[in-house]
Formats: C-alpha cells, sequence, structure tokens
C-alpha cells in the first residue's frame, strides 16, 4: 500500500540536471544540521568524559574517563531519582493525554452549531502552550493567596468524594476519580497540540467510508473501532512520540532544571554527561513504544 | 455522485426508521453542550483569574466577599509589572528577535522542505530520519558545546583557517548578540526546526506533480518554480509554522537562559517573576505578598497579551491550515 506512490518517471538527464538544485535548497540547513547538532552533539560526549573549563581562545580539557558518569549514577543522590520519577510521570500522562485529546478531537469533528467557537477555544493552550505562565497561576500564585482558589475548589473536589461517600462508593475508587477530576486542568492544558494534530487527520477521513459503514448496519460505535481507529492509528504514533519528547524535555522538569543549574555553575562535563544518559533514556523510552507500537499501526 | 446521494437519503432514512437512535442522538447532544460548556470554563479560567486579578488594588485580596469584579479597576498592577519586566524595550527586542527568527525559519525551512519532498535525491529517506531525530533529541543534550561554538565563534571554520596563515585565529564572541537567533534559525536550527520542515516537506509533496511539469515545459527555471509556483501553494505550511515558531520561540526559556543570558529577555524574566515584581515595588523580601500577587497576574496577562492577539487575528487561517497542510500524515 505505501509503496504506490503517484511519481511518474521523466527523462534522466532533466532529472540529473535539476537533482543538484535539490542539494542547493536544502545547503543552508545542512549546514546548520552539521555546526548545530553534528558537532555538538559529538563535543557533548567528548566534553562528559572531560573536565571542561574555558580557557582564553577556547576549552580546556582534562581527560576524566567515565567519572563524570560513575559519580552521576552511584553518588548524585538526585539524578537517578528525578529520571525515574520523569519516566513514571510520563507512562502515566502520556496515554490519558492521548485518550483525552482523541476523544476531544472526535467531539470537535462533528458538525454542531458553536463549533467554530468551541474550536478556537481549545487551542488557545497551544497559544499559552509553555506551561509558564499556567505554572506561575497553578503553582506560586494560589499558593499564597488567602481565596482558596486552587484547583482542587475550583472543581469542588471536596463536594465530590462526599457525595460519593454518601452513594457507599469504596475509598479508592473515590481518589482515582477525584485524582482525575482534579487533572482535567492540567490535561486540557497539556493537549492543545495533540487535539490540534488528531483534529487533522480526522479530517482528511473520506465521509463516504462512514456512509457505506452505515448502509452495512454498523453503529457509530463499530464504526468508531472499524474505520476512525485504524485510520488514526499514525496519528497515535506520532502524537505519542511527540508527547512523549514533549513531556521529557519540558522545561519545568527536575532533570531539565538539574541540567541548568550545572551549566550555570560551569560544570560542563558534568552536565553533558547527565544530558547524555537523560537522552538514552528517553531513546530507549521511545524505542519501545515504537516497538509495541509497530505492530499496531496500519498505515494507509 | 448519484450513487453517493442515493447512499445519503439511504441512511437518512435509516436513522429516521429508529427512535431509539433519535433519542441517543439527543442525549449525545446534551452530553456534547454540556462538555463544551465545562471545558469553556476550565480554559477560559485562567484567562479570567488573570485579567480580574490584574486590574484590582492589591487591598481587595484581602477582602473574601470580592472574588470576580474588583471594588475599583486600577492599572497600577499594570505599571508595576511592565516595570519588572523590563520595560517597554524588553518586550520590543524579545518581540522583535522571535518574529525575525521566525521569518528566517520560515526562509530556511521551505527550502529544505522543498528540497527532501521535490527532489529525487537518494538520500532523501536518511536525511528526513535525521530531520526527524533532531526534532526528537532534546536541545539540552547538545546546547553546551553550541554555547561554546558561539562563545567561540569562528565563523564555520574560516575564522580558524585564517589562524592557520596569520597564527592567530580569528574568533568572536557572539553571545550577547542577537546573531545567535539569526545565525541558528536561518540554518534551520532554531527551535523545533526539524518539525517545520517535515510540515513543510508534507505540503510541498501535497502539490499536484502536473502544476511542476508545466512550469518546466514553460521555460521557468528551478528558483522561479520554487518561487512563482511552489510558494502560492505552500501557504498553509507557512502559516502553521509561523504561529508555532512564534509562540515556541516566545515560549522558550531554556535557550535563553542558558546561551543568549540577556537581562530583558522575556521568557526569562518570568521565570522569576516573584523576584522582579518584589524589586519593581521597591519592597523588602519579608513584605507583604499579595501586592506582588495582583502584579504578577498583570505580568502574565502582559506576557501572553501579544500572542493572544496574534491568535486572534490569525486564528481562521491557522485552524484551515493545520487542516491542509497534513502534518499528521
Amino acid at each position: 500500500m505505501i509503496k504506490s506512490t503517484n511519481r511518474k518517471p521523466r527523462p534522466m538527464s532533466l532529472e540529473r540536471k535539476t537533482k543538484w538544485f535539490g542539494w542547493v535548497f536544502m545547503a543552508p540547513w545542512l549546514l546548520g544540521l552539521i555546526y548545530f547538532f553534528i558537532i555538538p552533539f559529538a563535543s557533548s560526549f567528548i566534553y562528559s568524559i572531560n573536565f571542561v573549563t574555558i580557557g582564553e581562545t577556547g576549552l580546556d580539557y582534562e581527560f576524566l574517563g567515565l567519572k563524570n558518569y560513575a559519580y552521576m549514577l552511584q553518588e548524585d543522590a538526585s539524578f537517578v531519582r528525578d529520571v525515574v520519577g520523569e519516566v513514571k510521570n510520563v507512562l502515566t500522562q502520556v496515554p490519558i493525554i492521548l485518550i483525552y485529546s482523541i476523544f476531544v478531537a472526535l467531539l470537535l469533528n462533528q458538525k454542531f452549531p458553536g463549533r467554530l467557537f468551541a474550536r478556537s477555544l481549545f487551542f488557545i493552550p497551544v497559544i499559552i502552550a509553555s506551561g509558564l505562565v499556567i505554572q506561575i497561576i497553578q503553582k506560586d500564585l494560589f499558593a499564597n493567596t488567602n481565596m482558596r482558589a486552587d484547583e482542587s475548589s475550583i472543581f469542588q473536589i471536596g463536594l465530590i468524594s462526599e457525595i460519593l461517600g454518601n452513594l457507599n462508593f469504596a475509598s479508592d475508587l473515590i481518589n482515582i476519580i477525584t485524582t482525575a477530576v482534579a487533572q482535567i486542568f492540567d490535561l486540557s492544558w497539556k493537549s492543545g497540540v495533540q487535539i490540534l494534530l488528531f483534529l487533522s487527520a480526522l479530517q482528511r477521513i473520506p465521509p463516504t467510508y462512514y456512509e457505506v459503514a452505515s448502509v452495512e448496519g454498523a453503529n457509530a460505535w463499530d464504526a468508531f473501532w472499524k474505520i476512525t481507529f485504524p485510520v488514526l492509528s499514525p496519528s497515535c504514533l506520532l502524537v505519542g512520540v511527540y508527547t512523549i519528547v514533549d513531556s521529557f524535555t519540558s522545561q519545568t522538569n527536575p532533570v531539565m532544571k538539574n541540567i541548568i543549574t550545572r551549566f550555570n555553575e560551569v560544570k560542563y562535563g558534568y552536565a553533558s554527561a547527565s544530558a547524555i544518559i537523560y537522552f538514552i533514556v528517553i531513546g530507549a523510552f521511545l524505542g519501545a513504544v515504537m516497538l509495541l507500537a509497530r505492530k499496531r499501526v496500519h498505515y494507509t | 455522485m448519484d450513487l453517493q446521494k442515493a447512499l445519503q437519503n439511504k441512511s437518512k432514512l435509516h436513522i429516521s426508521t429508529h427512535n431509539k437512535q433519535h433519542i441517543g442522538n439527543f442525549l449525545f447532544f446534551l452530553f456534547r453542550t454540556a462538555f463544551f460548556i465545562g471545558m469553556s470554563y476550565v480554559l477560559l479560567f485562567p484567562l479570567i483569574v488573570m485579567l480580574s486579578r490584574a486590574l484590582r488594588p492589591y487591598s481587595d485580596m484581602y477582602n473574601p466577599s470580592i472574588v470576580w469584579i474588583p471594588s475599583k479597576i486600577t492599572f497600577e498592577n499594570f505599571s508595576y509589572a511592565l516595570k519588572a519586566l523590563g520595560g517597554w524595550s524588553s518586550i520590543y527586542k524579545t518581540l522583535r528577535i522571535v518574529f525575525v527568527s521566525t521569518l528566517l525559519t520560515m526562509v530556511s525551512c521551505s527550502m529544505a522542505g522543498y528540497g527532501l519532498a521535490r527532489y529525487r535525491i537518494k538520500a532523501v529517506p536518511f536525511l528526513t530520519a535525521i530531520a526527524v531525530f533532531t526534532f526528537i533529541v532534546p536541545i539540552q543534550t547538545y546546547v553546551i558545546p553550541i554555547f561554546i561554538q558561539f562563545r567561540f565563534f569562528d565563523f564555520f571554520g574560516i575564522g580558524s583557517l585564517i589562524g592557520l596563515f596569520t597564527g592567530e585565529k580569528l574568533v568572536v564572541n557572539l553571545t550577547s548578540s542577537e546573531a545567535i537567533y539569526y545565525i541558528l534559525n536561518i540554518l534551520g536550527s532554531g527551535t523545533r526546526s526539524g518539525l517545520f520542515i517535515l510540515v513543510f516537506m508534507q505540503t510541498f509533496k501535497g502539490i499536484p506533480q502536473e502544476l511542476e511539469d508545466a512550469s518546466r515545459v514553460d521555460g521557468s527555471g528551478e528558483f522561479r518554480t520554487f518561487f512563482q509556483i511552489m510558494l502560492p501553494n505552500a501557504v498553509p505550511g507557512f502559516i502553521v509554522t509561523f504561529v508555532m515558531s512564534m509562540v515556541w520561540q516566545w515560549n522558550d526559556y531554556f535557550f535563553p537562559s542558558v546561551v543568549y543570558r540577556q537581562d530583558f529577555f522575556l521568557s526569562k524574566n518570568m521565570m522569576q517573576l516573584r523576584v522582579l515584581a518584589t524589586k519593581a515595588l521597591g519592597l523588602n523580601s519579608y513584605a507583604t505578598n499579595l501586592s506582588e500577587t495582583v502584579v504578577m497576574f498583570a505580568g502574565c496577562f502582559i506576557y501572553i497579551a501579544p500572542l493572544l492577539l496574534m491568535y486572534m487575528v490569525a486564528q481562521r487561517y491557522f485552524l484551515q491550515s493545520v487542516e491542509r497542510t497534513g502534518i499528521t500524515g
């Protein structure tokens, strides 16, 4: 299926002539790629096995071997703990974000009055996406006001758990429900881009698919699992990868903050070592996700 | 077309014969309406809180009877917040850097995306994989060498080459110059450029081959084809890149706090807003929290105002463009 692109054979001579123009168009990017990606990536590794200090015209190195790594993994108490915490965080957050954004994208994809307004509303998080402002609002400000306007009181968490308690729900179940409700705020602010990507994928499913399904007697539930979900599955992988990368590299997570601190203390070698280990963790995580997803993704 | 119409009619018939489905649809309508009303509260809440508190005198914060509507409207907080963030000049400078960088990113990424999409070069799959890779690898992994490269910038080896002849390397310290941003972006290495290259690649791939062939037959060269045929058809890609690049660069504070360490950069000042607000108010750190808090809300509002404005203007085109670029394909 994937191979059947609509390329047509063209005369060889013209193609050979135009081929190097392709390189001309890519030249700026390739130069940037070499100078600001490949070389820095390689030198980051060199820094990590050295003690690096700034000299007059460049850097002075003092070879350390793997001491930076050994120190980080064995003696630095915070690094391993932070990385493990971050992995756990991503494992719990990403599936919820994916499910939530598919759900919202499906709703937004329908035709109903006020749809345009609803759409522009759900993309406000894309614009204020940084989380910088949201972080200030959530953590710093509500903690310092006497108005108790924190998340739990926006959503009346106390009231919800009281009602559920009166209905004789198990206390574990109440906990799960209340944390989910308390996270809606977080969730809706983290899944702006994801909703956008899913919506754009949904827009490209031909409506005839659904018409045929309905003629064949499929209900909405069947249509979702037999049509929408398979068509969305490549996007799921893409959005999943995006979300994983995004939450691992979010500027507010403790590992990232640690790297910035090390850098400002001019411990370049150590900062590089921790960045590299962190990247290996992210890479392994992504690799595992892709392996798991490979068999379940349908390309059309 | 007739067949399609027939199918539509048939499906309508199908629905109307089932009352059950009517009730289901109605319930679903109720649920959807409730969901969207609830979510608009969640999504607009921070904006409303921000505005409501930024406009009130701080004494209102002590008064538990005042929740949304301030006792009187004051713009004092905004002037303090502006002072804390570094004044108009820092907004202007940050905006200039972000805007010019975005334009340069659009230039370099559209060219790279075009090269990847429309030329049958053997290395294209490999280069595409690398573009994906640059997006996946966090900048934190290699930001330190980038800082060092700009601290001792040798013009891509030319400085060192001169050093071979004259005995002294030509290096410049660029770490306090805006040029860092412009160099990175014109070379397609700005914030999340890998993603924008992929967006452009998808956009250019969607343009029919016939258009290109026709332009070639009419005798236009490669660059003319690019500028006159391809670019007008790639407007959605440009809009998506413009909006997202503006947003991401405006909000990025990792790069300005590690490489471009200038005091005026807004996102960096936002990080230490409380300290700066205290300073702007002329208080010591033991002073009351609440007077800073209202100033911080005003600061948040000032910070997101340019993005909100841009979104209001670009919103319609942006949403259409996202659908048409086919990023997810």
